[in-house]
């Protein structure tokens, strides 16, 4: 079971992405966070193999937790989502270190699924 | 006397401006000096452009002199008047009593023009503006009447004048003192301190004062020395001085059109001369004193005017921002509210749809809860659309939209107190931003199960207060909208204060004008 973490301030998307995850088969949700900072911790307590995580949200903010993340869970894959579309996501890119970034619109069972088989191992 | 005039000083300066007291009293000493030499030195200028006789001056320039020296200088300065004005009196040809009789009234007209000037024009120069230069006037036109009257009922009572002659020499004393004081003391305070000439290094701009000074001499000296028509030819010069070089500028022109005037009439040439000595006085004293006030008025428009474009260079700089900042706000709202709603909706439709297709009796489920998430995501918008629109707020008043904001809010409201009376909408709007965007906040940041909004008007002042039990930790410098909130608060001349200590909730207090709402 590929295990995951998902953290968005949203609690509307929150839920939306744990439909998501819960219609994949093989993919279960270990843990939901509002924060950046409480994505680190999470990450560090959970040790998920993939981490969903929203790049506008209070405090560090969803690029600084990616790299955070990288450095205490280095086998995550890490997917950041976001609402934005454009020049924001664009200039975000280079600087966070996730394996990848995609709209919040694309998220389906099917997206998480290719996600994985790219960036997991093997 | 002294001990009088000592105390009104201090009262007058800020107390931690005051140096040292031996520093403070070497000062003064020097002060009182330079100033009696000023006091003497225009007094003989007086004379050496007077008519014969004991009567007073055509422009009597010591008193300017004096109310400039006291003005600028500090009323402690005042034994410098007595000084100058003992050196200068021609105490031969006066009875003692009439002469110490004039020193007195010298020395009270300078003092009660100072302490006017100072008492009515309370911030800036009294040039700066027509109010301040109207105070202004009044304060010249008190002092120099004190004078006026004690120096010729002292001149009566050592029948140096006759009783029949007691109004004339009234009127000619307080104008020769007002005329006096009216081109002395705009100048010292137009040139005091020094104005930033360096600034002024392009070269048409020296021309043109090279050209106005031109101007200045050869109109006055034919105003005042041809026949009556060419007089006028005094104004265009003035007019030019003033509108373009201002305050400096004009008293300076006025200076020297009223040296030529004074000069010329009393050697018997130009239009202000008539067989009648007293006659030919007053027509000059008129005229110096016409010009003077007209070329301040000017100058005062003309820094009013200047001063009016450079706040509103100011106000239009804060509009951009509080625009960029606006614009900033509703991306926020719409990124964190509706757009986020409108995607999970879309994910959830989806994920539903291929749900659907297996099980069909799922259907009218996935409609209703798709149903409600648009309603929410239409009410999200609803409210960024009100909180944008003033013209709610103007047709509710600030206490019905406050109730409005409350009842509509996710988390719990508790109202403590609301404004009793209508305020200009621009202040409501502004309570109403504060306060929309603080409990926004609250719910959405800080996570508050309770708020607090408590909303009165004391005075002038209307207090907007929204506290909360959140996590707290808010400040300005970390972005969110705090900034935007104080921006907007500033820009109407009111404060914006944040408690928020990590863990114990947030608390923010502004305080704006209570400006009443305008009558239809």
């Amino acid at each position: 079971v590929i295990r995951v973490l998902l953290a968005d301030d949203s609690a509307v998307f929150l839920a939306a992405m744990r439909e998501v995850v819960l219609a994949t088969p093989g993919f279960e949700a270990v843990a939901e966070v509002a924060s950046g900072e409480a994505a680190v911790a999470a990450a560090e307590r959970t040790q998920p193999d993939l981490v969903l995580l929203d790049v506008r949200m209070p405090g560090i903010g969803g690029a600084e937790a990616s790299r955070r993340i990288r450095d205490a869970v280095p086998t995550a894959v890490i997917v950041m989502v976001t609402a934005d579309t454009g020049r924001d996501v664009a200039e975000q890119q280079p600087r966070h270190r996730a394996s990848a970034l995609i709209d919040k619109l694309s998220i389906r069972p099917g997206t998480l699924t290719a996600l994985w088989q790219a960036h997991g191992p093997g | 006397l002294a001990d009088a005039l000592v105390a009104a000083e201090l009262d007058a300066e800020e107390p931690q401006t005051l140096p040292r007291r031996s520093g403070l009293r070497r000062r003064t000493l020097l002060g009182a000096g330079v100033l009696a030499a000023a006091y003497y030195a225009s007094a003989k200028i007086g004379y050496a452009l007077d008519f014969s006789g004991p009567v007073a001056a055509i422009v009597w320039l010591p008193v300017g002199v004096g109310i400039a020296g006291l003005y600028l200088g500090g009323l402690s300065l005042w034994p410098g008047v007595v000084i100058g004005d003992l050196l200068s009196n021609e105490y031969a040809v006066l009875p003692f009593w009439s002469a110490v009789g004039q020193t007195c009234g010298n020395l009270l007209e300078v003092v009660v023009a100072t302490i006017l000037l100072r008492r009515l024009v309370r911030r800036g120069s009294p040039l700066d503006s027509l109010t301040g230069l109207g105070c202004m006037l009044v304060a010249l036109a008190a002092g120099t009447a004190v004078s006026a009257t004690i120096g010729s009922l002292s001149l009566l009572a050592g029948s140096v004048i006759t009783r029949d002659a007691l109004s004339n020499v009234w009127r000619t004393w307080w104008l020769g003192d007002a005329s006096g004081a009216l081109v002395v003391v705009p100048l010292a305070l137009a040139w005091w301190p020094l104005p930033h000439l360096s600034r002024e290094r392009n070269r048409a701009r020296w021309a043109e004062v090279v050209l106005l000074a031109a101007f200045v001499v050869a109109a006055a000296e034919l105003a005042t020395r041809s026949e009556r028509p060419l007089t006028y030819l005094a104004f265009p010069a003035l007019t030019w001085a003033a509108l373009r070089f201002g305050a400096p500028g004009g008293t300076l022109a006025v200076i020297v059109v009223s040296g030529f005037t004074v000069w010329n009439t009393t050697h018997y040439d130009g239009p202000f001369v008539y067989h009648s000595i007293s006659h030919s006085v007053l027509s000059t004293q008129l005229f110096i004193a016409v010009a003077a006030i007209s070329t301040l008025c000017l100058a005062a428009v003309v820094s009013e005017r200047e001063q009016i474009a450079e706040r509103l260079g100011t106000f239009r700089g804060r509009l951009f921002e509080a625009a960029e900042l606006e614009r900033r706000r509703i991306e926020r709202n719409l990124h964190d509210g509706a757009q986020q709603r409108l995607v999970a909706l879309a994910v959830h439709l989806d994920l539903s749809s291929a749900q659907v297709g297996d099980e069909p009796e799922l259907a009218p489920g996935v409609f209703k809860d798709a149903s409600e998430q648009l309603q929410l995501a239409i009410g999200e918008l609803r409210e960024l659309a009100h909180g944008m629109h003033p013209s709610l707020i103007t047709r509710l008043g600030l206490a019905d939209a406050i109730r409005s904001l409350a009842s509509r809010s996710s988390v719990p409201v508790v109202v403590t107190e609301l404004p009793e009376r209508r305020l200009d909408n621009a202040v409501e709007a502004d309570a109403y931003y504060v306060l929309a965007e603080a409990v926004t906040n609250a719910h959405r940041h800080a996570g508050a199960s309770l708020i607090l909004l408590n909303v009165g008007i004391s005075g002038d002042v209307l207090r907007v207060e929204v506290a909360d039990d959140g996590v707290g930790g808010a400040s300005v410098s970390s972005g969110s909208g705090l900034r935007g909130l104080v921006e907007r608060v500033e820009a109407l001349g009111g404060s914006l204060a944040i408690q928020s200590p990590v863990g114990r909730g947030t608390r923010i207090i502004a305080r704006l004008p209570a400006t009443p709402a305008r009558q239809e």
